[in-house]
């Protein structure tokens, strides 16, 4: 085996031990920390019993106050992660602004005691607090720094132990004093085992100590970045206090303490990067996102499965069931801000100093958002789920973009593989004597890259093994190769690095399929449709989609081939649709790399993740997430084969084109700007170097003849389809769902209203007219492409979008129930990639685009939590909740009628377990001990008049028990 | 295109390289067809605006027809000028039999840098076509210009008393010279070695009295202010100055100009009683009967302001001076076609009252519920409005080939105060002060040369917030993105005040950044490209539509 390869296993298994050492010390420090909270609840519930009402009240406050004092001074374990000298050093420091600190929280105590529904017995323990976190926080940061996690795990399980055994033993004697006093006694205990700690474990390097000036500022920088963060964190549910209603109020509370505990679970994991991430150590970050993933997903998972029992269990009493479904979002929130902890430790490790910048600014997004949106728990809830989501994304976004080997050991690294690429380059040049009289210069220029310090990294440099590190994937190319030993400009690491390409791809996919796992949905009626046509056997299918459908049998043949091999559930049914929508991520990343570039099509895949229709879709038993990805492997097809000329692009073109065609009737539109595409790059090609226009021209017309002949055989099929509809008086099916108030009108206003749905999904009536209402900022977007080039990709997807949104527009004049998005929907991953463009390039800095991005990701976040949980979306059907409650509230002897009649799918699959009729029929005898009356689609007016015409029947013959209202779906029952 | 690469490195002078943009004529069919829709477009949306049943509240009406009338004035005048073209034979060369004519370049100076004005000199005294004479005419009376000029092989003047400023200036100097061609160069401005070759071919015409040339800002590349400000520049001496000399309309810029002596002795010299007095010059000299040429080739390469001041100071002097020239241009004894050149470029400068009146729309509607219009709905207006505006967004975009940027416009937008105070200035009479544009950013955050945009930005950020903690009804939302509308346009505009060397170095670093990632496709090039709009006055604000 080569050398290199033997190296490369090396660095490969040094890699993965180092991961697995990581992910143990995250476990272990973790686990310290739930112990720590667990402890806590134990404590708390322990003062419920102990102490009187009034009593548990007044701790609960004091307890709140302590907290307060102590999420702040977080800050401080993460100057002294980075740096445990500098915190050392910097006690004294503390101590002169925590000490003036005591003494004016304990005075301020005193007046404004009875404010806060404190006694002035608390006054005291509370005076201690501001020092006591402080130097608690600053020696556990002395700790992580010196990785001691076994001291740190120490420090926080003997907090809670020591309050509780205190803290009880204190409280049954002295009351509420003594309850404080046990939560003081805890601290000191955390504070005595971080004290004992220090000395006991150093593990630093000697190049660590070289660094620590350079360290002072980033260890500033990591305090404020946390500080900031604590803001973030904590700055709804002051604003929530301030400005709600008091039931409200209590609503965002109790979510926000729930929300508390999954962001207290994962704090301690960016402290323990930091030292690894110091280091420069491969795998550090990847085991703390994968930690704080796990828990905060953890989070998420429990409370999207049983919100509603957890609050309970947590708060009591049903007055919190409201905002049992914002739970999840709201602890998506908050796994999203543990994340964010763990990026923004790695940034500021690497130096990145902007990113206290981006948490700041994430706070001013949510404190804007606040004024905005806030009033109500959900929408303060969003507000933070928005900036949580933006900083994330920003942070990645950040990471993803500008990580360079910045700290002293990736530095040390990059020195390696610098100077094996030197290696390489004196190889080449057979070992010259000039080639390798470059390699002591351009060693000796590293110091001048490094920093001031040329003789210790010179003696670094020597002193280190003369091995020749392997190639990796950031090895520079020869004219990347310093030039007089200076280090090129531009970013050369990103560039090269497919395998990070890879990396986060395949995280957009997980996370892609999580979220369209997650944020699942009833059935609704088409679904159920599609459910029965594909009961049938093929060949009836075939038949009942030509006599009774609308649309092409692609889609319909992939379903029905689905369901034979996974079955009928909701998932198995849902599965082409789930498949394609994430398939969707990738290939977006495709086409925008090869349209644009890299960052283009990763943001842009990144968008695909998210955004609110496109995960709607992919949760619909129906062809649109189909049509969506078809239509971006045929875009990309086409450009690619404009751009070579190779036949295997127009061979890919014209099997994805006609496949769109089979797929839905309306495709064709695109499909049209596609083949007209074709002449005018060809023409444009004509005095141009590259691919001639002949070729061009050549390998167009074959592709659209191949296209022409694949989708020929559907055309006898389209016409019977049209001929029957047309001779049944029905035409193409009108739209049954709602979704504003601008339904099936044809306006400039509706067509905003259209574009708002495709961009941020839907939602309530009353949110579109909000947002339909922010039309003036398309006169911005307007003057701001002002002085933007146009490139042929940039015509070409402008055309895709606006072309057959016009013709469809045109089409809607004559008949108005085609003006709906779901027909245009090839137009929403066009848009997503112009987006990306857009939001990639327009910021002239990168720290201007990571903020666009963030603000882009943040919205569509927004968007997709209200569309998945506002009840108010119109679009939402829980028929599945409704039968459920019909199943069990019923006997098979009972009986239940709907409205309208084409809910007969639906019913049979999610059967009631009683006998079911259409509402119209035969009323049940009087004889029947139940009926229930089912009823949705309440804006087809006759529909509504037979449902309330029967209604009355009823009332007359039998007693109405309960009316039970569902996400557009009612429910009487009579006896 | 060079952009240095290093920022220890010593920055090259970028007016040393050779120009990336060239004014070419947009397609003129495409520009007459866009200005064809743009009629029935405009009586579509003044049609329905003006119709007595839209009336809201009177003065707030009145005031938003006020202002949608002036920028109708605007749009319809650049419009107009933009589709004019020049149906005259191109200058032919110059005959090569005979002595070359003898030409008095005059360099005028104040206090620029000798790295500035040195190349300027040394350029100046490489021109070939024609016998010339380079005299530096240094108001500064500084000894190492002297010195300077001496070791290049330049006339050195300088003038005992400094009355009149730079026209003083080059009077003083029209006194000691005595060549039949007169060229001006501002000291910033590096000539081509063919400038006098090129622009004394249509000086065959003897009714010519001067030639003017595009004033093309090397340091557009670096970003910032620069850039937007040459965004500006670039329509002007683009689209805007063709159209200007299509109907003998084109005035003088002050500098990459050749005079003829005669004309400039017959109108008494420059006129010192004027701190745009090129701009008076030309309406003298047109006056008079000569004719004016422009001849759209970049012959000269200068510097355009580097910080916010500057730029302040550059567009206080030519709002000053323009406006207050609106007087003497109406009076004058001119065609109608240059009158109304003359007076569209002059009025431009009133745009900021119209910024100012859209800018309180907003603020005025969430604080007291007050609006210009009633009984129309947000689609009847999108359905009028919104074919207006996109169309003459187009027109914009056609006629600037690309080159007008949101980064220009944005610029304009956020100095709105500039042209307030200069026309209350013109309305008092009070006399303005000649400044010299500095060449040189200073180098630092310049807040207070924004101050005005900064307390505007405030007021409709307070007043969103005042709204949104009120109301959140769709027509507040509708009213806040208004603002926001406004507070993103004013603070793209103010932001190089807030940041060190105008902006410049940040997108430097972004170009570096950006020049591997983009391959420098065309995208990439346009962002380099520049885009402008007026530097005196682009006869027309065709986008000011979009300050509502």
């Amino acid at each position: 085996m080569p050398d290199s390869a033997l190296a490369l296993r090396r660095v490969a298994g040094n890699s993965l031990r180092t991961s697995r050492a990581a992910v143990r010390e995250q476990a272990l420090v973790a686990g310290g920390q739930i112990l720590s909270g667990v402890g806590n609840l134990v404590y708390a519930a322990a003062m419920a019993r102990i102490l009187t009402p009034g009593g548990f009240a007044e701790l609960a406050a004091f307890l709140a106050l302590f907290l307060l004092v102590a999420v702040p001074s977080l800050s401080l374990a993460a100057g002294g992660a980075l740096d445990p000298e500098l915190a050392r050093r910097r006690r004294g420091k503390v101590l002169a602004w925590s000490i003036p600190a005591s003494l004016g929280l304990g005075a301020l105590a005193v007046v404004i005691a009875p404010a806060l529904g404190l006694s002035l017995a608390t006054a005291p323990a509370l005076a201690t607090t501001p020092t006591l976190v402080a130097l608690v926080e600053l020696d556990r940061g002395r700790l992580y720094g010196e990785r001691a996690y076994d001291w740190v795990t120490g420090s926080l399980v003997a907090e809670p132990v020591v309050r509780l055994g205190v803290g009880c033993a204190l409280a049954a004697s002295f009351g509420v004093a003594g309850g404080a006093v046990g939560v003081v006694a805890g601290g000191l205990a955390g504070l005595a085992v971080a004290r004992l700690g220090h000395g006991q474990t150093r593990r630093r390097t000697g190049l660590e100590d070289e660094a620590r000036d350079r360290r002072g500022p980033a260890s500033k920088a990591a305090a404020l970045t946390f500080l900031f963060l604590a803001v973030v964190q904590c700055q709804d549910i002051v604003f929530a206090n301030a400005t709600l209603s008091g039931v409200e109020a209590a609503r965002f509370a109790a979510i926000s303490t729930l929300g508390g505990a999954a962001v207290f679970a994962t704090a301690t994991i960016p402290f323990v990067l930091m030292p690894r991430a110091r280091e420069g150590e491969p795998g550090a970050l990847g085991a703390a996102l994968g930690t704080a993933a796990v828990l905060g997903g953890g989070a998420v998972i429990a409370t999207l499965i049983a919100a509603e029992p957890i609050l309970t269990i947590a708060f009591g009493g049903g007055r919190f069931a409201p905002i049992a479904a914002f739970l999840p979002a709201y602890m998506l929130a908050m796994a999203l801000l543990g994340l964010a902890r763990v990026l923004a430790a790695d940034a500021v490790v690497r130096g990145v100093r902007r990113v206290t910048w981006m948490v700041l600014g994430a706070g001013a997004l949510q404190l804007g958002l606040l004024f905005a949106i806030g009033d109500s728990a959900a929408g303060v809830g969003l507000a933070t789920l928005a900036a949580a989501t933006a900083l994330t994304a920003a942070l990645a976004l950040e990471h993803a973009l500008g990580a360079r080997p910045r700290t002293l050991g990736a530095r040390r690294h990059a020195l390696g593989v610098w100077r094996h690429a030197l290696a390489t380059r004196a190889h080449a040049l057979g070992s010259r004597p000039q080639a390798l009289a470059t390699r002591p210069h351009a060693l000796g220029a590293r110091p001048q890259a490094l920093g001031s310090r040329p003789q210790t990294l010179a003696a670094a440099a020597t002193t280190e093994a003369p091995v020749v590190e392997p190639p990796t994937e950031d090895a520079p190319t020869a004219d990347q190769l310093p030039i007089n030993g200076h280090l090129p400009e531009h970013r050369w690491a990103p560039e090269a690095t497919w395998k990070r390409t890879a990396l986060i791809l395949g995280a957009m996919v997980l996370a892609a399929i999580g979220l369209r796992l997650l944020a699942g949905r009833s059935l609704w009626l088409d679904e159920a449709t599609s459910w029965y046509e594909t009961q049938l056997p093929f060949h009836r299918m075939m038949e009942v989609l030509r006599d009774t459908d609308v649309h092409p049998p692609g889609y319909f043949t992939v379903l029905w081939a689905t369901v034979r091999e996974f079955g009928d559930g909701e998932l198995a049914l849902r599965l082409p649709s789930l498949f394609a929508a994430t398939a969707l991520v990738p290939m977006l990343y495709v086409a925008g790399k090869a349209m644009y570039d890299r960052t283009t099509g990763l943001v842009a895949a990144g968008f695909a993740v998210v955004a609110p229709i496109v995960v709607w879709y992919a949760q619909e038993a129906r062809m649109y997430a189909q049509l969506m990805l078809l239509a971006v492997v045929a875009i990309w097809a086409l450009y690619r084969a404009l751009e070579s000329g190779r036949a295997r692009y127009w061979l890919l073109y014209a099997t994805a084109g006609a496949a769109l065609a089979w797929t839905h009737y309306f495709a064709l539109l695109p499909l049209l700007v596609f083949e007209a595409a074709i002449p005018v790059i060809a023409w444009q090609q004509r005095d141009r170097d590259g691919v001639s226009s002949r070729r061009l021209i050549v390998g167009g017309i074959l592709a659209s003849l191949l296209m022409a002949a694949l989708i020929a055989p559907l055309v006898p099929f389209a016409h019977h389809q049209f001929s029957v509809n047309q001779s049944a008086g029905k035409g193409f099916d009108a739209p049954s769902q709602v979704g504003g108030a601008v339904e099936n009108q044809v306006s400039l206003y509706a067509a905003l209203t259209n574009g708002t749905w495709a961009v941020f999904g839907y939602h309530s009536n009353a949110t579109m007219a909000n947002l339909t209402a922010l039309w003036p900022l398309l006169i911005l977007l307007a003057l701001m492409l002002l002085g933007r080039g146009r490139s042929r990709a940039t015509t070409l997807l402008l055309a895709a979008v606006f072309v057959p949104t016009a013709m469809l527009t045109a089409l809607s004049l004559d008949q108005p129930f085609l003006f709906e998005v779901r027909y245009n929907l090839t137009a929403v991953p066009f848009l997503l990639l112009l987006g990306a463009r857009a939001v990639t390039t327009w910021p002239h800095t990168a720290r201007g685009r990571a903020a666009l991005v963030a603000v882009a990701v943040a919205a569509f976040g927004v968007g997709l939590a209200d569309q998945q949980w506002n009840g108010a979306n119109p679009r939402t059907y829980d028929f599945e909740g409704a039968l459920h409650e019909v199943a069990a509230k019923s006997t098979p002897e009972d009986v239940l009628m709907y409205m309208p009649h084409d809910l007969n799918n639906l019913v049979a699959y999610y059967p009631p377990g009683l006998k079911v009729r259409r509402l119209g029929e035969n009323m049940p005898a009087a004889k029947v001990p139940r009926v229930f009356v089912m009823e949705s689609f309440f804006e087809d007016r006759e529909n509504d008049a037979a449902t309330r015409q029967a209604l009355v029947k009823l009332r007359g013959e039998r007693e109405l028990v309960r009316r039970m209202k569902f996400s557009q779906v009612e429910v009487w029952e009579f006896r | 295109m060079g952009v240095p690469v290093s920022r220890g490195s010593p920055d090259p002078d970028p007016r040393l390289r050779a120009p990336d943009w060239s004014p070419d004529p947009a397609p003129p069919r495409r520009l007459r067809l866009l200005a064809l829709l743009m009629v029935p477009l405009a009586l579509w949306y003044f049609g329905w605006l003006l119709q007595p049943g839209r009336v809201g509240v009177p003065a707030l009406f009145a005031l938003l027809v006020a202002a949608e009338l002036f920028n109708l004035f605007q749009a319809g005048g650049f419009w107009w000028t933009v589709t004019r073209r020049d149906r005259r034979p191109a200058p032919a060369p110059l005959a090569r039999e005979g002595a070359p004519p003898l030409v008095d370049v005059l360099v005028p100076t104040y206090d620029e840098p000798l790295e500035v004005l040195e190349p300027t000199v040394a350029a100046a005294l490489e021109m070939r076509g024609a016998r010339l004479v380079v005299s530096v005419l240094d108001d500064g009376c500084r000894p190492e210009v002297e010195a300077m000029a001496e070791r290049l092989g330049a006339r050195y003047v300088a003038r005992r008393e400094r009355a009149g400023a730079k026209a003083g200036n080059i009077n003083s100097a029209l006194l000691s010279t005595g060549s039949p061609f007169v060229a001006v160069l501002d000291c910033d401005h590096v000539p081509r070695p063919d400038f006098l070759a090129r622009t004394l071919a249509p000086m065959v015409d003897e009714k010519v009295a001067f030639v003017q040339t595009p004033q093309y800002y090397a340091n557009a590349r670096r970003g910032g202010i620069a850039a937007a400000a040459w965004a500006q520049q670039a329509l002007f001496f683009g689209a805007i100055s063709r159209g200007k000399d299509a109907d003998q309309a084109m005035f003088c810029c002050g500098t990459n100009v050749l005079f003829r002596r005669t004309a400039l002795e017959s109108v008494g010299g420059f006129p010192t009683d004027s701190i745009t007095e090129d701009f008076v010059l030309s309406v003298r000299m047109h006056e008079r009967g000569w004719e004016t040429r422009y001849l759209p080739e970049v012959l000269a390469v200068g510097l355009g302001p580097e910080d916010m001041a500057s730029y302040v100071s550059q567009q206080r002097r030519w709002a000053r001076g323009c406006l207050g020239a609106i007087g003497p241009v109406l009076k004058a004894r001119l065609p109608l076609r240059k009158r109304l050149h003359y007076l569209l470029s002059s009025a431009y400068f009133l745009s900021g009252w119209a910024l100012l009146v859209y800018m309180s729309f907003p603020v005025i509607r969430i604080l007291t519920g007050a609006q210009p219009i009633a009984a129309a709905s947000a689609d009847q207006f999108l359905v009028h409005f919104a074919p207006y505006f996109c169309t003459a967004l187009a027109m914009v975009v056609v006629a600037g080939r690309g080159a007008y940027t949101f980064g220009g416009f944005a610029l304009a937008a956020a100095n709105f105060w500039v042209q307030i105070l200069a026309s209350l200035a013109a309305l008092t009479r009070r006399a303005g002060r000649f400044v010299v544009t500095p060449k040189r950013g200073e180098g630092r955050r310049q807040p207070l040369a924004v101050a005005p945009a900064l307390v505007v930005i405030a007021a409709l950020l307070a007043a969103s917030a005042w709204g949104l903690a009120h109301q959140r009804s769709p027509s507040t939302l509708n009213n806040v993105a208004f603002a926001l509308l406004h507070v993103t346009v004013l603070a793209s505009g103010a932001r190089w005040a807030l940041m060190r060397d105008g902006g410049a170095e940040a997108e430097l670093e972004d170009e570096r950044e950006a020049r591997p990632r983009t391959g420098g496709g065309r995208e990439a090039r346009s962002r380099t490209g520049g885009g402008r709009e007026v530097e005196r006055h682009p006869g027309g604000d065709p986008v000011g539509e979009a300050r509502r």
